[in-house]
Protein backbone atom coordinates (compact mmCIF):
# COMPACT_ATOMS: atom_id res chain seq x y z
CA UNK A 1 0.00 0.00 0.00
CA UNK A 2 1.41 3.66 -0.43
CA UNK A 3 1.63 5.87 2.21
CA UNK A 4 3.15 8.69 -0.14
CA UNK A 5 2.97 9.65 -3.74
CA UNK A 6 4.56 12.37 -4.82
CA UNK A 7 3.76 12.81 -8.89
CA UNK A 8 5.34 15.15 -11.15
CA UNK A 9 6.39 17.87 -8.61
CA UNK A 10 8.06 21.11 -9.85
CA UNK A 11 8.96 24.03 -7.84
CA UNK A 12 10.44 27.19 -9.42
CA UNK A 13 11.80 30.25 -7.23
CA UNK A 14 11.95 33.07 -9.72
CA UNK A 15 13.86 31.82 -12.62
CA UNK A 16 15.99 29.24 -10.54
CA UNK A 17 14.08 25.50 -10.33
CA UNK A 18 14.72 23.67 -7.35
CA UNK A 19 12.33 21.14 -8.02
CA UNK A 20 12.44 19.36 -11.55
CA UNK A 21 9.49 16.99 -12.31
CA UNK A 22 10.29 14.59 -8.64
CA UNK A 23 8.15 11.28 -9.01
CA UNK A 24 8.42 8.78 -6.05
CA UNK A 25 6.45 6.83 -4.05
CA UNK A 26 6.58 5.96 -0.74
CA UNK A 27 4.95 2.03 0.72
CA UNK A 28 3.59 1.88 4.13
CA UNK A 29 5.69 0.55 6.60
CA UNK A 30 9.16 1.68 5.00
CA UNK A 31 11.96 4.06 6.07
CA UNK A 32 12.93 6.06 3.45
CA UNK A 33 15.95 8.34 3.63
CA UNK A 34 16.18 11.76 1.17
CA UNK A 35 19.87 12.48 0.70
CA UNK A 36 21.67 15.03 -1.64
CA UNK A 37 24.17 17.80 -1.32
CA UNK A 38 22.96 21.48 -0.20
CA UNK A 39 20.45 23.17 -2.15
CA UNK A 40 19.13 19.72 -3.83
CA UNK A 41 16.09 20.66 -2.97
CA UNK A 42 15.42 18.44 -0.13
CA UNK A 43 14.05 21.07 2.46
CA UNK A 44 11.79 22.47 -0.55
CA UNK A 45 10.14 18.86 -1.10
CA UNK A 46 9.64 18.61 3.08
CA UNK A 47 8.35 21.59 2.89
CA UNK A 48 5.69 21.55 -0.14
CA UNK A 49 4.92 17.51 1.01
CA UNK A 50 4.10 19.11 4.61
CA UNK A 51 2.02 21.65 3.34
CA UNK A 52 3.97 24.95 4.50
CA UNK A 53 4.87 25.71 0.64
CA UNK A 54 2.97 25.49 -2.04
CA UNK A 55 3.17 23.29 -5.25
CA UNK A 56 4.59 24.87 -8.73
CA UNK A 57 3.87 21.80 -10.57
CA UNK A 58 2.45 18.34 -10.08
CA UNK A 59 0.23 16.37 -7.00
CA UNK A 60 1.03 15.24 -4.26
CA UNK A 61 -0.87 11.80 -2.53
CA UNK A 62 -1.33 10.91 1.37
CA UNK A 63 -2.97 7.42 1.71
CA UNK A 64 -4.47 7.79 -2.14
CA UNK A 65 -6.02 11.29 -1.50
CA UNK A 66 -5.03 14.53 -2.88
CA UNK A 67 -3.74 17.04 -0.67
CA UNK A 68 -2.19 19.56 -3.02
CA UNK A 69 -3.76 21.96 -1.79
CA UNK A 70 -4.86 21.09 1.20
CA UNK A 71 -3.46 23.21 4.61
CA UNK A 72 -0.74 21.61 6.94
CA UNK A 73 -3.50 20.95 9.56
CA UNK A 74 -5.10 19.00 7.64
CA UNK A 75 -2.29 17.07 6.29
CA UNK A 76 -1.55 16.41 9.98
CA UNK A 77 -4.76 15.40 11.07
CA UNK A 78 -4.73 12.69 7.98
CA UNK A 79 -1.67 11.09 9.80
CA UNK A 80 1.13 13.40 8.36
CA UNK A 81 3.57 14.58 10.91
CA UNK A 82 7.43 16.33 10.63
CA UNK A 83 9.40 18.32 12.09
CA UNK A 84 11.23 21.52 11.29
CA UNK A 85 15.04 21.81 10.53
CA UNK A 86 15.66 24.34 12.67
CA UNK A 87 14.06 23.19 16.34
CA UNK A 88 10.72 25.41 16.59
CA UNK A 89 8.92 24.59 19.63
CA UNK A 90 6.47 26.52 21.38
CA UNK A 91 8.60 28.73 23.78
CA UNK A 92 5.95 29.70 26.05
CA UNK A 93 4.48 26.41 26.69
CA UNK A 94 6.00 23.90 28.83
CA UNK A 95 6.98 20.08 27.62
CA UNK A 96 3.69 18.64 28.26
CA UNK A 97 1.82 21.56 27.08
CA UNK A 98 3.99 21.33 23.62
CA UNK A 99 2.89 17.86 23.31
CA UNK A 100 -0.66 18.62 24.41
CA UNK A 101 -1.09 21.27 21.69
CA UNK A 102 -0.96 18.62 18.86
CA UNK A 103 -2.73 15.54 21.02
CA UNK A 104 -5.49 17.44 20.75
CA UNK A 105 -5.60 17.47 17.64
CA UNK A 106 -4.55 14.20 16.65
CA UNK A 107 -5.53 11.87 19.70
CA UNK A 108 -8.41 9.31 18.62
CA UNK A 109 -9.51 6.82 20.93
CA UNK A 110 -8.44 7.11 24.19
CA UNK A 111 -7.87 11.15 24.12
CA UNK A 112 -5.39 13.45 24.11
CA UNK A 113 -4.82 13.07 28.27
CA UNK A 114 -3.31 9.50 27.60
CA UNK A 115 -2.00 10.44 24.01
CA UNK A 116 0.36 13.14 26.11
CA UNK A 117 1.43 10.39 28.95
CA UNK A 118 2.14 7.71 26.38
CA UNK A 119 4.73 10.00 23.95
CA UNK A 120 6.48 11.65 27.22
CA UNK A 121 7.07 8.06 28.42
CA UNK A 122 8.30 6.84 24.52
CA UNK A 123 10.36 10.25 24.37
CA UNK A 124 11.83 9.88 28.11
CA UNK A 125 10.27 13.32 28.91
CA UNK A 126 7.86 12.44 31.79
CA UNK A 127 10.51 14.14 34.18
CA UNK A 128 10.72 17.40 32.32
CA UNK A 129 6.96 17.79 31.59
CA UNK A 130 6.93 21.01 33.51
CA UNK A 131 10.14 22.98 32.11
CA UNK A 132 9.90 25.27 29.42
CA UNK A 133 12.04 24.44 25.81
CA UNK A 134 14.67 27.38 26.83
CA UNK A 135 15.28 25.01 29.73
CA UNK A 136 16.26 21.69 27.92
CA UNK A 137 19.42 20.36 26.81
CA UNK A 138 19.69 19.86 22.37
CA UNK A 139 19.00 16.60 22.77
CA UNK A 140 15.84 17.21 24.89
CA UNK A 141 14.66 20.18 22.74
CA UNK A 142 15.09 17.40 19.58
CA UNK A 143 13.32 14.39 21.60
CA UNK A 144 10.50 17.10 22.37
CA UNK A 145 9.86 17.85 18.23
CA UNK A 146 9.96 14.35 18.01
CA UNK A 147 7.27 14.09 20.63
CA UNK A 148 5.30 16.82 19.96
CA UNK A 149 5.37 15.94 15.84
CA UNK A 150 4.36 11.99 16.56
CA UNK A 151 1.35 12.30 19.40
CA UNK A 152 -1.58 11.05 18.57
CA UNK A 153 -2.35 9.39 15.47
CA UNK A 154 0.96 9.80 13.37
CA UNK A 155 1.00 7.26 10.17
CA UNK A 156 4.03 9.30 8.40
CA UNK A 157 6.58 10.70 9.86
CA UNK A 158 8.86 13.33 8.29
CA UNK A 159 11.94 13.92 10.01
CA UNK A 160 14.33 16.85 8.97
CA UNK A 161 17.69 16.41 10.20
CA UNK A 162 16.13 15.65 13.39
CA UNK A 163 19.05 13.67 14.79
CA UNK A 164 22.21 15.83 13.38
CA UNK A 165 24.31 17.57 15.89
CA UNK A 166 23.64 14.80 18.79
CA UNK A 167 26.25 12.84 20.82
CA UNK A 168 26.81 9.24 19.57
CA UNK A 169 24.60 7.60 22.43
CA UNK A 170 22.26 10.71 21.84
CA UNK A 171 21.67 9.81 18.33
CA UNK A 172 21.69 5.92 19.33
CA UNK A 173 18.45 6.97 21.67
CA UNK A 174 16.64 8.36 18.60
CA UNK A 175 17.35 6.08 16.47
CA UNK A 176 15.70 3.70 18.55
CA UNK A 177 12.89 5.86 19.12
CA UNK A 178 12.27 6.02 15.35
CA UNK A 179 12.81 2.46 14.94
CA UNK A 180 10.40 1.51 17.64
CA UNK A 181 7.56 3.64 15.92
CA UNK A 182 8.68 2.03 12.48
CA UNK A 183 8.32 -1.77 13.90
CA UNK A 184 5.23 -1.44 16.64
CA UNK A 185 3.07 1.01 15.79
CA UNK A 186 3.92 0.53 11.80
CA UNK A 187 4.83 4.51 11.24
CA UNK A 188 6.32 5.28 7.97
CA UNK A 189 9.57 7.25 7.96
CA UNK A 190 10.97 9.97 5.47
CA UNK A 191 14.06 11.33 6.94
CA UNK A 192 16.57 14.58 5.07
CA UNK A 193 20.03 13.64 6.84
CA UNK A 194 23.07 14.72 6.29
CA UNK A 195 24.74 12.26 9.00
CA UNK A 196 25.48 9.27 6.61
CA UNK A 197 26.14 6.68 9.53
CA UNK A 198 22.68 7.92 10.94
CA UNK A 199 20.90 7.27 7.49
CA UNK A 200 22.45 4.12 6.84
CA UNK A 201 21.40 2.84 10.26
CA UNK A 202 17.99 3.99 9.44
CA UNK A 203 17.03 3.85 5.96
CA UNK A 204 15.96 0.79 4.08
CA UNK A 205 15.79 2.67 0.67
CA UNK A 206 17.35 5.91 -0.20
CA UNK A 207 16.43 8.55 -2.55
CA UNK A 208 19.63 11.31 -3.99
CA UNK A 209 17.91 14.55 -5.33
CA UNK A 210 20.26 17.38 -7.19
CA UNK A 211 19.81 20.08 -8.58
CA UNK A 212 15.95 19.61 -7.73
CA UNK A 213 16.06 16.57 -9.69
CA UNK A 214 16.11 12.67 -8.62
CA UNK A 215 19.61 11.01 -9.30
CA UNK A 216 19.27 7.61 -8.01
CA UNK A 217 17.00 5.48 -5.63
CA UNK A 218 17.77 2.26 -4.28
CA UNK A 219 19.16 0.89 -1.03
CA UNK A 220 21.48 1.92 1.23
CA UNK A 221 23.99 -0.81 -0.71
CA UNK A 222 23.35 0.51 -4.34
CA UNK A 223 23.34 3.98 -3.39
CA UNK A 224 26.84 3.52 -1.84
CA UNK A 225 28.34 2.09 -5.17
CA UNK A 226 26.67 4.53 -7.77
CA UNK A 227 29.07 6.95 -9.82
CA UNK A 228 26.54 9.96 -9.83
CA UNK A 229 25.93 9.91 -6.03
CA UNK A 230 29.53 9.75 -5.60
CA UNK A 231 30.20 12.27 -7.69
CA UNK A 232 27.85 14.70 -6.85
CA UNK A 233 27.24 13.95 -3.13
CA UNK A 234 29.30 11.11 -1.63
CA UNK A 235 32.88 11.56 -2.97
CA UNK A 236 35.39 8.62 -3.27
CA UNK A 237 35.41 8.10 0.11
CA UNK A 238 32.32 6.94 0.75
CA UNK A 239 33.21 3.45 -1.54
CA UNK A 240 35.85 2.61 0.95
CA UNK B 1 -3.06 60.72 47.84
CA UNK B 2 -4.68 57.43 49.35
CA UNK B 3 -7.70 58.81 47.20
CA UNK B 4 -5.69 59.24 44.03
CA UNK B 5 -4.26 55.99 44.66
CA UNK B 6 -7.41 54.29 44.89
CA UNK B 7 -9.09 55.86 42.31
CA UNK B 8 -6.34 55.37 40.34
CA UNK B 9 -6.32 51.96 40.82
CA UNK B 10 -10.50 51.24 40.02
CA UNK B 11 -9.34 53.69 36.51
CA UNK B 12 -6.08 51.90 36.00
CA UNK B 13 -8.15 48.24 36.13
CA UNK B 14 -10.27 49.53 33.47
CA UNK B 15 -7.91 50.93 31.18
CA UNK B 16 -5.68 47.27 31.79
CA UNK B 17 -9.13 45.61 30.69
CA UNK B 18 -8.85 47.71 27.53
CA UNK B 19 -5.08 47.20 26.97
CA UNK B 20 -5.41 43.02 27.51
CA UNK B 21 -7.30 43.28 23.98
CA UNK B 22 -5.02 45.38 22.50
CA UNK B 23 -2.20 43.53 24.02
CA UNK B 24 -3.59 39.71 22.94
CA UNK B 25 -3.93 41.22 19.61
CA UNK B 26 -0.82 41.86 18.86
CA UNK B 27 0.38 39.16 20.79
CA UNK B 28 -1.28 36.49 19.02
CA UNK B 29 -0.78 37.79 15.66
CA UNK B 30 1.25 40.58 15.68
CA UNK B 31 -1.31 43.23 14.70
CA UNK B 32 -1.57 46.74 16.30
CA UNK B 33 -4.86 47.16 16.31
CA UNK B 34 -5.08 51.21 16.18
CA UNK B 35 -8.90 50.57 16.05
CA UNK B 36 -9.05 49.03 19.43
CA UNK B 37 -10.43 52.53 21.04
CA UNK B 38 -13.27 52.91 18.37
CA UNK B 39 -14.12 48.95 19.44
CA UNK B 40 -14.47 50.56 22.81
CA UNK B 41 -16.18 53.83 21.38
CA UNK B 42 -18.96 51.63 20.01
CA UNK B 43 -19.57 49.65 23.25
CA UNK B 44 -19.88 52.98 24.96
CA UNK B 45 -22.78 54.01 22.21
CA UNK B 46 -24.40 50.97 22.60
CA UNK B 47 -24.71 50.55 25.98
CA UNK B 48 -26.13 54.28 26.02
CA UNK B 49 -28.71 53.83 23.78
CA UNK B 50 -29.54 50.24 25.28
CA UNK B 51 -30.13 52.22 28.62
CA UNK B 52 -31.60 55.45 27.13
CA UNK B 53 -34.33 53.94 24.27
CA UNK B 54 -34.70 50.41 25.55
CA UNK B 55 -34.05 51.00 29.68
CA UNK B 56 -31.45 47.86 29.87
CA UNK B 57 -29.29 48.49 32.55
CA UNK B 58 -25.40 48.56 31.58
CA UNK B 59 -24.66 45.53 33.89
CA UNK B 60 -26.59 43.14 31.25
CA UNK B 61 -24.92 44.67 28.80
CA UNK B 62 -21.47 43.53 30.06
CA UNK B 63 -22.92 40.29 28.70
CA UNK B 64 -24.36 41.06 25.94
CA UNK B 65 -22.42 44.45 24.65
CA UNK B 66 -18.73 42.24 24.52
CA UNK B 67 -20.81 39.29 22.61
CA UNK B 68 -21.52 42.76 19.97
CA UNK B 69 -18.06 43.56 19.49
CA UNK B 70 -16.37 40.46 18.96
CA UNK B 71 -18.79 39.59 16.16
CA UNK B 72 -17.93 43.57 14.61
CA UNK B 73 -14.21 42.60 15.92
CA UNK B 74 -14.57 39.36 13.79
CA UNK B 75 -15.95 41.07 10.88
CA UNK B 76 -12.86 43.57 10.92
CA UNK B 77 -10.52 40.66 10.96
CA UNK B 78 -11.58 38.77 7.76
CA UNK B 79 -11.82 41.86 6.11
CA UNK B 80 -8.54 44.12 7.28
CA UNK B 81 -6.59 42.46 9.56
CA UNK B 82 -6.66 38.94 7.95
CA UNK B 83 -4.11 39.52 5.16
CA UNK B 84 -1.58 41.32 8.16
CA UNK B 85 -1.61 38.45 10.02
CA UNK B 86 1.91 37.96 11.78
CA UNK B 87 3.50 41.31 9.95
CA UNK B 88 3.60 44.10 11.48
CA UNK B 89 3.93 46.00 8.56
CA UNK B 90 3.37 49.76 7.79
CA UNK B 91 0.34 48.73 6.13
CA UNK B 92 -0.87 47.14 8.19
CA UNK B 93 -0.61 50.18 10.75
CA UNK B 94 -1.98 52.50 8.47
CA UNK B 95 -4.80 49.70 7.77
CA UNK B 96 -5.57 49.71 11.40
CA UNK B 97 -5.32 54.09 11.87
CA UNK B 98 -7.36 54.33 8.74
CA UNK B 99 -10.57 51.84 9.89
CA UNK B 100 -10.28 53.49 13.70
CA UNK B 101 -10.90 57.10 11.61
CA UNK B 102 -13.57 55.60 9.77
CA UNK B 103 -15.32 54.01 12.66
CA UNK B 104 -15.02 57.32 14.33
CA UNK B 105 -16.27 59.36 11.57
CA UNK B 106 -19.02 57.19 10.90
CA UNK B 107 -20.01 57.89 14.97
CA UNK B 108 -20.15 61.12 14.02
CA UNK B 109 -22.39 61.37 11.41
CA UNK B 110 -24.88 58.76 13.24
CA UNK B 111 -24.31 60.23 16.91
CA UNK B 112 -23.05 63.55 16.59
CA UNK B 113 -20.08 64.94 17.99
CA UNK B 114 -21.60 65.86 21.58
CA UNK B 115 -20.07 64.74 24.54
CA UNK B 116 -22.57 62.43 26.35
CA UNK B 117 -22.85 60.87 29.43
CA UNK B 118 -25.31 57.92 30.33
CA UNK B 119 -27.08 58.66 34.17
CA UNK B 120 -28.07 55.38 35.65
CA UNK B 121 -29.43 55.01 38.87
CA UNK B 122 -26.18 53.45 40.48
CA UNK B 123 -23.80 55.48 38.15
CA UNK B 124 -23.02 58.36 40.58
CA UNK B 125 -23.74 56.92 43.92
CA UNK B 126 -20.64 56.54 46.77
CA UNK B 127 -19.84 55.18 49.58
CA UNK B 128 -16.98 56.44 52.28
CA UNK B 129 -14.73 53.83 53.32
CA UNK B 130 -11.85 54.36 55.81
CA UNK B 131 -12.13 58.28 54.62
CA UNK B 132 -11.77 57.11 50.67
CA UNK B 133 -15.12 58.13 48.30
CA UNK B 134 -15.14 54.85 46.17
CA UNK B 135 -17.67 55.67 42.85
CA UNK B 136 -20.07 52.54 42.86
CA UNK B 137 -19.53 52.67 39.02
CA UNK B 138 -15.56 52.75 39.33
CA UNK B 139 -15.58 49.96 42.00
CA UNK B 140 -18.25 48.26 39.87
CA UNK B 141 -15.73 48.38 36.53
CA UNK B 142 -12.62 47.43 38.67
CA UNK B 143 -14.75 44.44 39.61
CA UNK B 144 -15.78 43.22 36.60
CA UNK B 145 -12.24 43.83 35.00
CA UNK B 146 -10.64 42.02 38.02
CA UNK B 147 -13.19 38.92 36.44
CA UNK B 148 -12.10 39.33 33.16
CA UNK B 149 -8.60 39.28 33.44
CA UNK B 150 -8.70 35.92 35.68
CA UNK B 151 -11.34 34.42 32.82
CA UNK B 152 -8.77 35.03 30.07
CA UNK B 153 -5.84 33.84 31.84
CA UNK B 154 -7.65 30.70 32.83
CA UNK B 155 -8.38 30.19 29.06
CA UNK B 156 -5.19 30.85 27.90
CA UNK B 157 -3.63 28.69 30.86
CA UNK B 158 -5.90 25.70 31.45
CA UNK B 159 -8.71 25.21 28.16
CA UNK B 160 -7.46 23.50 25.13
CA UNK B 161 -8.35 26.45 22.97
CA UNK B 162 -6.16 28.50 25.45
CA UNK B 163 -3.44 26.40 24.38
CA UNK B 164 -4.03 26.83 21.05
CA UNK B 165 -4.03 30.70 20.63
CA UNK B 166 -0.90 30.62 22.77
CA UNK B 167 0.83 28.08 20.28
CA UNK B 168 -0.28 30.08 17.42
CA UNK B 169 1.48 33.30 19.31
CA UNK B 170 4.76 31.61 19.85
CA UNK B 171 4.61 29.89 16.54
CA UNK B 172 1.69 30.17 13.82
CA UNK B 173 3.26 28.07 10.92
CA UNK B 174 4.62 25.12 13.16
CA UNK B 175 1.09 25.27 15.19
CA UNK B 176 -0.16 24.72 11.49
CA UNK B 177 1.96 21.75 11.44
CA UNK B 178 1.03 20.01 14.53
CA UNK B 179 -2.87 20.52 13.50
CA UNK B 180 -4.23 23.58 14.45
CA UNK B 181 -5.71 25.80 11.80
CA UNK B 182 -4.49 28.95 12.69
CA UNK B 183 -6.43 31.00 10.83
CA UNK B 184 -9.48 29.75 13.19
CA UNK B 185 -7.33 30.07 15.89
CA UNK B 186 -6.78 33.92 14.79
CA UNK B 187 -9.93 34.78 13.89
CA UNK B 188 -11.25 33.56 17.74
CA UNK B 189 -8.30 35.46 19.40
CA UNK B 190 -9.50 38.67 17.59
CA UNK B 191 -13.08 38.28 18.71
CA UNK B 192 -11.79 37.93 22.10
CA UNK B 193 -9.68 41.21 21.94
CA UNK B 194 -12.29 43.07 21.09
CA UNK B 195 -14.75 41.72 23.21
CA UNK B 196 -12.48 42.39 25.83
CA UNK B 197 -12.51 46.40 24.08
CA UNK B 198 -16.64 45.85 24.29
CA UNK B 199 -16.69 45.09 27.96
CA UNK B 200 -14.55 48.07 28.78
CA UNK B 201 -16.58 50.20 27.20
CA UNK B 202 -19.42 49.23 28.76
CA UNK B 203 -18.48 49.47 31.97
CA UNK B 204 -16.68 52.80 31.61
CA UNK B 205 -19.43 54.48 30.35
CA UNK B 206 -21.17 54.38 33.47
CA UNK B 207 -18.77 57.22 35.16
CA UNK B 208 -16.90 58.28 31.78
CA UNK B 209 -17.88 60.99 30.05
CA UNK B 210 -17.73 59.74 25.74
CA UNK B 211 -17.69 61.17 22.31
CA UNK B 212 -16.86 59.31 19.12
CA UNK B 213 -12.98 60.48 19.66
CA UNK B 214 -12.79 58.92 23.00
CA UNK B 215 -11.54 55.68 21.36
CA UNK B 216 -8.31 57.33 20.07
CA UNK B 217 -7.83 59.26 23.20
CA UNK B 218 -7.56 56.16 25.01
CA UNK B 219 -5.37 54.16 22.48
CA UNK B 220 -1.68 56.17 24.01
CA UNK B 221 -3.16 54.40 27.26
CA UNK B 222 -3.04 50.85 25.40
CA UNK B 223 0.50 51.18 23.63
CA UNK B 224 1.81 52.78 27.00
CA UNK B 225 0.24 49.31 29.48
CA UNK B 226 1.37 47.03 26.64
CA UNK B 227 4.47 48.06 26.79
CA UNK B 228 4.97 48.44 30.05
CA UNK B 229 3.40 44.74 30.67
CA UNK B 230 5.34 43.17 28.01
CA UNK B 231 4.65 43.68 24.85
CA UNK B 232 1.88 40.30 23.70
CA UNK B 233 2.10 39.48 27.56
CA UNK B 234 -1.93 39.75 28.51
CA UNK B 235 -1.57 39.86 32.16
CA UNK B 236 1.37 42.28 31.83
CA UNK B 237 -0.72 44.73 30.17
CA UNK B 238 -3.75 44.27 32.85
CA UNK B 239 -1.32 45.83 35.32
CA UNK B 240 0.17 48.07 33.01
CA UNK B 241 -2.94 49.96 32.54
CA UNK B 242 -3.03 49.47 36.41
CA UNK B 243 -0.15 51.46 36.75
CA UNK B 244 -0.98 53.97 34.08
CA UNK B 245 -4.23 54.43 36.38
CA UNK B 246 -2.59 55.12 39.12
CA UNK B 247 0.67 57.53 37.58
CA UNK B 248 -2.72 59.47 35.69
CA UNK B 249 -4.56 60.20 39.13
CA UNK B 250 -1.49 60.55 41.55
CA UNK B 251 0.26 63.27 39.07
CA UNK B 252 -2.98 64.65 38.99
CA UNK B 253 -3.74 65.07 42.33
CA UNK B 254 0.17 66.42 43.11
CA UNK B 255 0.94 67.91 40.25
CA UNK B 256 -1.64 68.96 37.69
CA UNK B 257 -4.39 67.66 36.17
CA UNK B 258 -3.66 68.93 32.81
CA UNK B 259 0.29 66.78 32.93
CA UNK B 260 -1.55 63.76 33.88
CA UNK B 261 -0.60 61.68 30.85
CA UNK B 262 3.14 63.47 30.62
CA UNK B 263 4.87 61.15 33.50
CA UNK B 264 3.41 58.25 31.20
CA UNK B 265 4.80 59.22 28.38
CA UNK B 266 7.98 59.50 30.43
CA UNK B 267 7.84 56.11 32.01
CA UNK B 268 7.66 54.92 28.09
CA UNK B 269 10.22 56.56 26.80
CA UNK B 270 12.79 54.86 29.78
CA UNK B 271 10.77 51.19 29.10
CA UNK B 272 11.95 51.49 25.63
CA UNK B 273 15.05 52.25 26.44
CA UNK B 274 16.21 49.98 28.95
CA UNK B 275 13.66 47.27 29.38
CA UNK B 276 11.94 46.81 26.10
CA UNK B 277 10.37 43.60 26.55
CA UNK B 278 8.38 45.07 29.50
CA UNK B 279 7.57 44.02 33.35
CA UNK B 280 5.97 40.25 31.76
CA UNK B 281 7.74 40.10 28.15
CA UNK B 282 7.21 36.87 26.23
CA UNK B 283 10.16 34.60 26.11
CA UNK B 284 12.20 34.47 22.50
CA UNK B 285 10.97 31.29 20.57
CA UNK B 286 13.73 28.40 20.38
Amino acid sequence: MISLKVDSLSKDFGGLKVLRDVNFTVEHGEILGLIGPNGAGKSTLFEIIGGAMAAGRGRIELFGRDVTRMPPHQRRRLGLCRTFQKIRLFANLSVAENIRVAANETAAGSGADAAVEETLALLNLSALREAHPDELTLAERKRLEIARAMTGTCRILMLDESLSGLTHDESEELIDVVRRLNRERDVTVVLVEHVMPVVMALAKRLIVLHHGTIIADGTPEQIVENPMVIEAYLGEGARA
Amino acid sequence: MIQALISGLLLGGVYGLFSMGFSLAFGVMRIINFAHGAMVMIAMYLVFYAYTLLGIDPLWMVLLAPVAIAALGSVVYVGVYRRFVGRTTLQQLLAAIALGLVLQSLAELAFSPETRALRNSWGSHYILVGGVFLSYAQAIAFAVAVICVALVELVLRFTRWGQAIRAVADDAEAAEIVGQNAQAINLGAFGLATGLAGVAGTVLVTYYPFNPVVGFSLMPIALIATVLGGLGSVGGAFLGGIICGIVQQMTSALWAPALQDLPLYGLLLVFLAFRPYGLFGRRAAH
